[in-house]
């Protein structure tokens, strides 16, 4: 299909063996690319049933149609596994320039699959592949191997790096990229490790496929001028995405204490986009975006005396590794960020599953003795420290915090799953749902587990409902939902879309000038649709359905102690209701299972888009 | 005479110049088509380098089949019909500005047509006589 590559290229790590394949042009009409192909791919190719962490799992690499189109946001890539985390479907996202170096190489797509005989790094220069051993870099960090691969392969290859914690299987490790980006959620890095996979580099030479680029800069042109006066734009050039903790910490949704909490004042002004802004030294926009997030902060530590820079913090790192650890000292939220990207930790499952030992500690569930001489209280910033090395190199206890709250809790007993907060076994990202009661929604859904990606939870605050209800919210959150799937197929990113600001409209005028098509806005949401429920399909084939669709004990039943919705409880009855309308909403039964006419309806069926 | 400037403090790294340069000038998103370049760094960026045009260029003094030459306006030029794409220009320059096309293997040049500013975000680029 014209605007695309048109094809994927079959990596086998135990042979070296690769075979290009042709994706059928109805495969792209039906899930566009990105989430959904990515998606379509796994379904068909990843067989049922077996264990993440086993040579059998894929790494779906992949790109979406604007990939590397001048489209704002279009530097993303994807990567499409079964997650070590939920045991069910994972899709992580990271910038950079791998997604547009692969459409350069001439694909949309790589499946790796198999494990190498010994640690390898994967190399790809268009079509060339190489498999070459990494016994050298195998051990280190995730800067000093990106920097090693740097000065080896130079400036035009794009990186995907593992550090110590994804070797070693840590069920939450992350894949940096550009030293600073990470695709951290639901534990790619661990599937890098478990395939003997340091990293991934690709190069490509030619030109990224686009009907008319020329049509295409001249609404990019429009887009840039718009952003240059655009308020939200310029405050997050100013304080980066640590500028949404101020609405959090108001709404009553920034996770403190381990989800005690909901707010924190002691934060204002220090780890918030106040003081990031302030603080920070510089500003960074990912590969071709105009619409820069990133803030650059300095840290000093003392041994060595020096100053380490690096892109950070974002927001949920600033709540998980500050507020929900009850630590509002920006250089030590630095200092944390730094640690988890060299040690190859996701920082939001890594505050939360620290936070957790913390409340089992000071609750005398845990003592000393379990946790290796630690004494983790909140506000301890040098055991945080100490406990990210542990979990990384998963060092006695540290073994068991790699798997992440879910495994842990059921390890502890104890009671401590009412606390141990994830869904599906992925912790949860910054928002506590008792501030807006449709994240919990968003939460419960999301097939790789809690995540806030797919409707960012503020927006409900903004949308005029009562945040302190489930009434209306299932249409609510779909909605949001579902533009939200629009961005993940066509593989952009969605803040853009504020800082711009830019329509699914506009995004359709992109999309069709780069395919020389006249899709309409339908057919965006009727692929959003499909994809959802492929994804399902691939969940519900892995044994999942409504029971895996229930948030912790603590968020349901507990009501917070401080915010706006101090002493109102969510309630499983309302939640319960909630989950029902949505599964209505998509077509699906009231186990979360969908119906044969949805199916039909969505041609998820042989001989059709299956 | 006129020439690109950077404002390094303005510059935030997205490199669009890059995209945009490569695009106006082939019609295509390959941006190592380019013919101006972000040095790697991480993570505060780098301004892009580009030609300056010397007022006595080593590039011309190193290219062995006089291939560049100083035009009209003093900008350096290129000759694609004499040039062996030998990149004893890039060797030559002193600010790495000279770059090689990944397709046709020529040197690259910028002559300020001035494409990259209008796609400056932050106005780190400008063209000034």
């Amino acid at each position: 299909m014209l605007g695309y590559n048109g094809k994927y290229l079959l990596i086998d790590l135990n042979t070296g063996d690769t075979a290009s394949h042709d994706i059928p042009s109805n495969l792209f009409k039906g899930f566009v690319g990105g989430r959904g192909m990515g998606a379509r791919l796994l379904y068909e190719l990843l067989p049922a049933h077996i264990e993440p962490l086993s040579p059998q799992n894929l790494l779906i690499i992949g790109t979406g149609p604007l990939t590397g189109t001048m489209t704002p946001g279009s530097s993303k890539h994807i990567i499409t596994t079964l997650s070590p985390e939920t045991g069910g479907f994972l899709d992580s996202y990271s910038s950079g320039r791998v997604g547009p170096e692969l459409r350069a190489a001439g694909y949309d797509f790589i499946v790796v699959r198999g494990k190498a005989k010994v640690p390898s790094i994967l190399v790809m220069n268009d079509s060339q592949i190489e498999i070459c051993d990494a016994l050298d870099l195998w051990g280190k960090d995730a800067y000093e191997a990106e920097t090693i691969l740097h000065e080896r392969y130079g400036s035009q290859f794009s990186y995907m790096v593992i550090g110590p914690a994804g070797e070693r299987l840590v069920r939450y490790a992350s894949v940096n990229s550009e030293f600073y980006r990470q695709a951290a959620r639901g534990g790619v890095g661990a599937v890098f490790g478990s395939k003997n996979l340091k990293a991934i580099m690709v190069r490509g030479s030619g030109k990224v496929p686009c009907q008319d680029p020329l049509k295409l800069m001249e609404i990019t042109k429009t887009m840039i001028e718009l952003s240059r006066t655009n308020e939200i734009n310029i405050s997050r050039m100013h304080q980066g995405t640590p500028g949404t903790m101020c609405i959090t910490s108001e709404a009553g949704m920034l996770p403190t204490r381990n989800f005690t909490r909901v707010t924190y004042p002691e934060g204002a002004g220090k780890i918030d986009g106040v003081g990031v802004g302030r603080d920070s030294i510089g500003t960074r926009g990912c590969f071709g975006c105009f619409t820069p997030c990133s803030k650059v902060g300095k840290f000093t530590v003392d041994e060595p005396c020096k100053d380490n820079t690096l892109e950070g913090p974002e927001y949920e790192t600033a709540s998980l590794l500050g507020s929900n650890l009850d630590i509002s000292s920006l250089p030590f939220v630095l200092k944390a960020n730094y640690e988890c990207d060299r040690l190859g930790l996701d920082t939001i499952s890594a505050g939360v599953v620290i936070g957790f030992i913390m409340e089992c500690f000071e609750r005398g569930l845990l003592n000393a003795k379990d946790l290796d001489g630690l004494e983790p209280k909140f506000g301890d910033e040098n055991v945080t420290l100490e406990m990210l090395k542990r979990i990384a190199y998963r060092e006695g206890f540290g073994f068991l915090m790699g798997e992440g709250v879910k495994r842990m809790a059921e390890s502890i007993g104890k009671g401590t799953e009412r606390f141990a907060i994830h869904c599906k076994g992925m912790e949860f990202p910054g928002y506590d749902p008792r501030g807006a009661y449709g994240c919990a929604l968003t939460f419960a859904v999301n097939p790789r587990g809690a995540c806030h990606r797919r409707a960012w939870p503020p927006l409900e605050l903004f949308s005029g409902a009562n945040p302190h209800t489930v009434e209306g919210k299932a249409k609510l959150i779909k909605g949001t939902y579902d533009e939200q799937i629009i961005m993940h197929l066509l593989m952009v990113c969605d803040f853009p879309a504020s800082a711009i600001p830019m329509s699914i409209d506009d995004y359709l005028k992109y999309l069709n000038v780069t395919l020389g098509t006249q899709l309409t806005t339908d057919d965006l949401f009727e692929a959003a649709e499909r994809t959802e429920t492929l994804i399902r399909m691939f969940n519900n084939r892995e044994g999942k359905g409504r029971a895996d669709d229930q948030l912790p004990d603590r968020i349901i039943c507990e009501a917070p102690p401080d915010g706006p919705a101090k002493g109102l409880v969510i309630g499983k009855e309302a939640f319960n209701r909630m989950l029902s309308e949505y599964y209505e909403l998509r077509g699906w039964d009231d186990e979360g299972v969908p119906t044969k006419q949805t199916l039909e309806k969505l041609g998820l069926v042989a001989g059709m888009y299956l | 005479m006129k020439h690109l400037k950077v404002i390094k403090e303005n510059c935030i790294g997205c490199r669009l110049c890059e995209i945009a340069c490569a695009a106006s000038r082939y019609s295509e998103f390959n941006y190592k088509r380019a013919r101006l370049k972000a040095p790697e760094s991480f993570p505060l960026p780098m301004p892009p380098v580009f030609c300056k045009h010397c007022k006595k260029p080593f590039c011309i003094e190193a290219c062995p089949n006089n291939s560049l030459s100083l035009n009209d306006d003093g900008m350096v030029e290129l000759n694609e019909q004499t040039c062996t794409k030998c990149m004893e220009c890039q060797k030559a320059c002193p600010f790495s500005a000279v770059f090689q096309d990944v397709i046709t293997g020529f040197p690259l040049i910028c002559d300020v047509c001035g494409e990259c500013v209008q796609f400056c975000p932050t106005n780190a680029l400008q063209v000034v006589e």
